[in-house]
């Protein structure tokens, strides 16, 4: 009955188009009157011992360090660097169009962001040589969701908070199948404009390229270098980061003046304000379920019914596939990684990697109907219609899934920049 | 190896693997996979139009049941506002206090979050460069990293983010699940958004009563800060102040809906 009336203040307050920090304040007092102490000032405790983290304070400077490099125009400097290398490929500048997303997507850790910074110049560039129109879109919009897989991503440091899980090591993870769907995606532009025509090689133009792109392309370097050298913990080389980003774009770039800062920092604010709220009533809820052995509970139940690891992962694959084609990957994170990750613990996956096959499963999430987030940003940018995104997409949805079942199928590829193992 | 032996070992064999993947003939590969997804595409085809209309038939009916039965429940609900319920429109007071108040929490924010991006970039700065460099040259400068910066950064968080909530409920950015965001007749919806405001505006000043109590807690028992031995009071009044200016905003929404900010077109 208890649990019938939580059901029934959860989808009231869906139908009545409440924000999520109000649908998880309302479950978290739900759960603390039915079963808890009652005592509801508990939930604000747990709010302020939740924001009470160090890796926290990594989330508002790399959304800092994204929006102020990607304010000026690194973008096109990363582009031409690479425009130049593949130029003697077939489907250059398409490959050219995803190697740039993955390099764009070391720097920002947003998939929009990353989809938009680059699309915005490759689109129609693609179009004015001659590539396909599906082809093009769908390449933007799958080279896009590379930005929340390869690291720093904002979903891998909400899940590692959500979950208990080391920051470092997912963004550890992420490298290995952030280059298999990197590969992956070259591999088919390549395949699919066969017949374009391609150019030699020039060393000078590349030269030119380099020298103008170097400060940009540095920049993953030094953030990821960092982190992976256990130099930097996530918030340090968040702060390396941010300064360098500073310092490049005033003294170099010169393309941030210091009352842009206000803007830039406005930006953060907003973000920062509708999600660290947010994680902080998650967190708070994560503590009364974990007080009351919820995810226990779930995990003796699941494991009554489902004894294979196997049809556990691919259950779980299906239900993340389904919830990424209705929830944003945020919101889907903060709900259901704090109830999963423990299961996939119990069926033998390591926290990690089910960490890293959650986010990949949600990355397809940005490229399905109805809330595909790149295909609704997509069609506003391009101006195309949304069957004809959809339909777009569907070649790189199954190069996505091909990848994520690899990566399911050989954990190394995620879990070797973690241990070192094959 | 020199850098050029190296340069043209690269260029060679970049050219080799290039002239390599180009003698493959992939056309008829090609072809084959074309024409299966063609023949996939048109099986699903055929079939979508063999069930669409045994849907849209389901669909139908169903629709037509439902008004049958919500019509007679839905004339005797009340068809308006209340007459003394405020209009649309909002007094020009009204907005330029909304106005005042989104100015000072985006401020409040803007020290706040520029306040962590400051600090600990000059700590690990310290830490990691300017430190090792004076030792490098035979200085001994002691702790060169800022004092508890981190555990004032996350104090600043807290006072940015709650600042924050007011500011992300004026600009529309809050995350609103929308999967549930048909259920309601569009007839209705500008009553219902208003009802919804209403509710939100009330659930949250709740949440302030009982943040505010916990606030209160702290100050009885003199709760203090590790290390810094700050009484935290203060820095937890942000938490019910952050979600009364929310509350507050909402009852201003449910008043005069034109200054309610348009929902963003997505929410990543």
């Amino acid at each position: 009955m208890k649990a019938l009336a939580l059901v029934a203040a959860v989808a009231a307050s869906l139908a009545l188009r409440q924000p999520l920090l109000v649908i998880l304040l309302a479950a978290a007092g739900c759960v603390n009157l039915f079963w808890g102490r009652g005592n509801l000032e508990d939930i604000i405790e747990d709010v302020w011992v939740g924001l009470d983290k160090e890796v926290i304070l990594s989330i508002p400077l790399f959304i800092l360090c994204g929006s102020v490099m990607t304010r000026g125009s690194i973008a096109q400097r990363l582009i031409r660097i690479l425009a130049a290398v593949t130029k003697p490929l077939p489907g250059g500048l398409a490959v050219a169009t995803i190697l740039s997303c993955a390099v764009f997507a070391a720097i920002s850790g947003s998939s929009i962001v990353t989809m938009l910074a680059i699309g915005s110049i490759m689109y129609p560039a693609m179009r004015q040589a001659g590539y396909d129109n599906k082809f093009s879109l769908g390449a933007v919009m799958s080279g896009g969701t590379l930005g929340i897989i390869i690291p720093p991503s904002i979903p891998m440091i909400i899940y590692g908070l959500v979950t208990e899980t080391s920051v470092t090591d997912l963004f550890a993870a992420g490298f290995g199948p952030g280059i298999l769907l990197t590969l992956a995606l070259s591999a088919y532009s390549v395949w699919f404009n066969w017949g374009m025509r391609t150019a030699a090689f020039d060393l000078g133009e590349f030269w030119l390229a380099f020298k103008h792109g170097i400060w940009a392309a540095l920049m993953p370097v030094i953030l990821l270098g960092g982190i992976y050298s256990g130099y930097f913990t996530a918030t340090e080389a968040a702060a390396v980061a941010l300064a360098y980003a500073l310092a490049v774009e005033i003294f170099i770039h010169k393309e941030l003046k210091p009352g842009d800062f206000y803007n830039v920092v406005l930006e953060t604010s907003k973000l920062g304000g509708s999600l660290f709220p947010l994680i902080a009533v998650a967190l708070s809820l994560n503590i009364i379920l974990i007080e009351h052995r919820v995810p226990q509970s779930l995990v003796d139940f699941m494991q009554g019914y489902i004894s294979s690891p196997l049809m556990f992962m691919i259950l779980v694959n299906i239900l993340l596939l389904i919830v990424g084609c209705l929830m944003t990957t945020g919101e889907a994170i903060l709900v259901l990684a704090p109830l999963l990750a423990p299961l996939a613990e119990s069926y033998g996956y390591n926290k990690v990697l089910f960490g890293l096959i959650m986010i990949l499963n949600l990355e397809i999430g940005y490229l399905t109907p109805p809330v595909g987030l790149n295909l609704i940003v997509a069609m506003g940018a391009f101006k195309q219609s949304f069957g004809l995104l959809c339909k777009a997409a569907v070649p790189f949805i199954l190069i996505m899934l091909v990848c994520l079942v690899i990566v399911i199928w050989q954990p190394w590829i995620a879990m070797y920049f973690v241990t070192g193992k094959f | 190896m020199d850098w050029t032996s190296l340069q043209q070992r690269l260029l060679h064999w970049w050219q080799q693997s290039v002239s390599w993947l180009q003698r493959i003939d992939w056309g008829p590969w090609q072809q084959r996979l074309r024409q299966g997804f063609r023949a996939a595409g048109n099986n699903f085809q055929q079939s979508w139009s063999l069930l669409q209309p045994k849907l849209r038939q389901g669909l139908q009916r169903s629709e037509r049941l439902l008004q049958r039965v919500w019509e007679p429940i839905r004339q005797r609900l009340p068809q308006g506002l209340p007459a003394w319920w405020p209009g649309p429109e909002p007094p020009l007071a009204a907005r330029r206090i909304v106005d005042a108040w989104h100015s000072g929490e985006c401020w409040v924010a803007v020290v706040c979050f520029g306040f962590i991006a400051g600090i600990l970039i000059l700590d690990v700065l310290g830490r990691e460069f300017l430190g090792p460099f004076l030792r490098l040259i035979g200085l001994e400068p002691g702790a060169t990293g800022i004092f508890t910066s981190q555990k004032l950064s996350i104090f600043a968080l807290v006072i940015g983010s709650f600042a924050g909530i007011g500011i992300a409920t004026a600009t529309g950015a809050h995350i609103v699940p929308g999967f549930a965001s048909g259920w309601v007749p569009p007839e209705w919806k500008p009553i219902y958004d208003r009802a919804a405001d209403l509710l939100t505006g009330l659930f949250l000043l709740g949440v302030t009563w009982f943040g505010l109590k916990f606030v209160g807690s702290s100050f009885k028992t003199d709760l203090r800060a590790p290390v810094l031995d700050w009484p935290v009071w203060p820095i937890q009044l942000a938490i019910p102040l952050g979600f009364l200016s929310a509350a507050g905003r909402y009852f201003v929404y449910a008043a005069w809906p034109a200054l309610k900010p348009a929902p963003p077109e997505f929410q990543e």
